[in-house]
């Protein structure tokens, strides 16, 4: 047998695969041939090494760590699609609480103010009155970054602002969504398989 | 694990308990996180690489063939991204401090001497999976530690029975060789050694 059938049948004759006519002239060449002796001398001892790996525990904690990742995957899904139409209006609404913040600095353009405070007030009298906030508020905003006398004031103003959106978004909005996507447990840690 | 139970959490998680897909990824986590462990190296790489994996699954459920085995099926899942990952990775190859960093747990049933033969060992290992090309690294992991037939790791990688066989081979001789050229380099550097050594107590 050439050196190179006996190299070929190594592998097969590690996992004992081999016909008992194939192992005897494997063994018959191995006994003629230093150099396959050699060889299958160390094919035995890599496979004696990764035989005796051990296997490695996964970190504590990994499923609870799964299902949290999955959570939030479906929260994001949830605000892209279904969750579309509550985050607009929420966005709408953060927007004219903030504009109130913004109608009080006295850095604002009077000309800006007075529709927008108006605005504030017909909200509370009529329910439509939500989107003519916003439209003014927006205004209020875009004047007062670009054409105002005092620009830090209003910097500062609008800082506020965006610290009641982030708060409006996480303290209400996020909760409420995910209150809709996690079904009754959202606490994984702890279980184990029966 | 019986199949029939796997089956029937895998149809519960796809209605939408996650309960159920939570019994899956307890079940499942020792064999993804190995597999990852053991292709990718380091233990970091391998818990995000594992979690991904079962974020695929769920997102995959509704395509699980129920004829096909779910342990085929989520062991396919893992090693493609496992397969992908090395590709992305620069250069294909781990960098020495991730093959030092082998998850060093010390075994305390073991002697202090026992250990570091231990430690030898696995670092060995790493130098050794190291000399492996992706496709190559994937056929051993899933022969040494997930105890796969070559039938089973032909129905995984979604290749022939005849591929696998000369995959493996392939893979082995090139393990042996690192093997062969450690040792014999390792003796080379023994007796470089002794010679310095030899050399400095003849001058002082």
């Amino acid at each position: 047998m050439p050196c190179q059938d006996a190299s070929k049948m190594m592998s097969l004759a590690i996992d004992k695969r081999l016909s008992a006519a194939e192992q005897l002239e494997f063994e018959a060449h191995l006994a003629e041939c230093e150099s396959c002796r050699d060889e299958w001398a160390y094919m035995r001892r890599m496979n004696a090494l990764l035989a005796g790996a051990k296997r490695v525990q996964p970190p504590p904690g990994f499923t609870a760590h799964v299902m949290a990742r999955i959570q939030q995957r479906l929260l994001w899904r949830s605000i892209l699609r279904g969750g579309s139409l509550v985050f607009i209006f929420s966005l709408l609404v953060a927007i004219s609480f903030s504009s109130v913040v913004i109608a009080i600095s006295p850095a604002l353009d009077p000309f800006v103010r007075t529709p927008l405070l108006a605005s504030i007030i017909a909200f509370f009298e009529r329910s439509n009155g939500l989107v003519l906030t916003c439209s003014n508020a927006l205004h209020a905003i875009l004047s007062a970054a670009f054409n105002s006398n005092y620009p830090f004031i209003i910097v500062g103003y609008l800082m506020v602002a965006v610290v009641l959106l982030i708060w409006w978004t996480r303290v209400l909005l996020v909760p409420r969504l995910k209150s809709s996507v996690v079904n009754q447990r959202g606490d994984w840690e702890g279980q184990s398989c029966p | 694990m019986s199949a029939e139970l796997e089956q029937t959490w895998a149809q519960a998680a796809l209605a939408g308990d996650q309960d159920a897909f939570a019994r899956l990824v307890e079940a499942y986590q020792m064999p993804i996180y190995n597999l990852a462990y053991r292709m990718l190296g380091s233990p970091t790489e391998a818990e995000d690489a594992a979690q991904e994996t079962f974020i695929r699954v769920y997102g995959r459920l509704g395509s699980y063939d129920p004829t096909r085995k779910f342990s085929s099926w989520i062991l396919s899942i893992a090693s493609h991204y496992c397969v992908d990952r090395l590709r992305r990775r620069h250069g294909n190859t781990l960098s020495m401090e991730e093959i030092m960093g082998q998850n060093w747990i010390p075994d305390k049933h073991l002697k202090p001497e026992d250990q570091a033969v231990r430690h030898e060992e696995r670092e060995l290992i790493g130098r050794m999976l190291n000399e492996l090309p992706a496709p190559y690294r994937l056929v051993i992991v899933l022969r040494y530690w997930q105890d796969l037939g070559y039938d089973e790791i032909a129905e995984v990688t979604n290749d022939t029975v005849s591929a696998i066989k000369s995959r493996l081979h392939r893979a082995r001789e090139m393990m042996a060789e690192k093997l062969k050229r450690e040792e014999t380099g390792g003796v080379q550097k023994q007796r470089e050694r002794r010679i310095n050594e030899n050399a400095l107590s003849r001058c002082f």
